[in-house]
């Protein structure tokens, strides 16, 4: 009998975000951290909330900033919904982490004055813009 | 260089607000004079878009660095047309003077490392 070809399936798209968040994640008030696994929300999926909740833009130009397709960046925000109620309605903590995404722009953070910055024109050298150290690690990497 | 520090209030105490485009003033530092003004955001309570007119206010001011909590994603793909530099603050109590302050040592050191060069 002739072996089935195999047949892979298209590796996802990167998908582009803003930056990394600012946090980790999130635990519950007033509920001690249970032994159950914490729920993971994807770098993408926080951006498809952050474009969608939080600046209020509608779900196909957030799609184009993401650089996916419409129908990708609903089941990305679906998926992002359902897994903030289940964190709501059981109490779980929240841990954001993974997930297949760039950077929008190469951002750094100064190890002197923690300083997050861009570095819109490319030529001269790479110091804080407002310490001035050189002590500077690419956040994009 | 001319900064941009997005405030609640047009006072040095003040905290670095949160939001870019929609905070209430800023304290423009320059370097140069080694002077600070504040200027009011005349574009905050525009429903949409307000940092379109804002980026092209800072840029025919000369501004070419922005420092604030976080920045839009609209008001980012403006500054990036218009080569001004971002700065994101993470610590919420940051004050406007603890920046400046920054800024100015950092200016008053590389002065005197120029003189003694």
């Amino acid at each position: 009998m002739p072996s089935k070809p195999l047949i892979m399936a298209r590796p996802n798209r990167s998908r582009r975000i803003f930056q990394e968040p600012h946090l980790k994640g999130f635990v519950p008030v007033g509920k001690e951290l249970s032994d159950n696994p914490p729920v993971v929300l994807l770098l993408e999926e926080f951006e498809a909330i952050r474009l969608c909740d939080y600046e209020l833009l509608d779900q196909t130009a957030a799609a184009r900033f993401m650089n996916i397709s419409r129908p990708t960046f609903t089941r990305i925000y679906g998926n992002a919904r359902r897994k903030i109620g289940k964190v709501f309605a059981e109490a779980a903590h929240l841990v954001i982490e993974g997930g297949k995404v760039y950077m929008n722009a190469e951002w750094y953070r100064c190890g002197k004055c923690k300083a997050v910055f861009n570095q819109p024109v490319k030529e001269g050298d790479l110091k804080c813009p407002l310490c001035t150290s050189h002590e500077i690690r690419n956040l994009s990497l | 260089m001319k900064y941009a520090i997005s405030a609640f209030e047009a006072t040095t105490g003040s905290l670095v607000n949160r939001h870019f485009a929609r905070c209430s003033f800023f304290a423009i530092h320059d370097t140069e004079g080694e002077q600070t003004e504040f200027i009011e955001n005349r574009w905050k309570n525009l429903v949409e878009h307000a940092a379109l007119p804002l980026v092209g206010f800072f840029r025919d001011y000369g501004v070419n660095v922005v420092v604030a909590g976080q920045f839009g994603t609209r008001a980012k793909a403006e500054l990036d047309k218009a080569d001004i530099q971002m700065v994101i603050i993470e610590d919420p109590e940051t004050r406007v003077g603890d920046i400046i302050g920054i800024i100015q040592r950092a200016h008053e050191r590389n002065k005197s490392e120029e003189q003694n060069f």
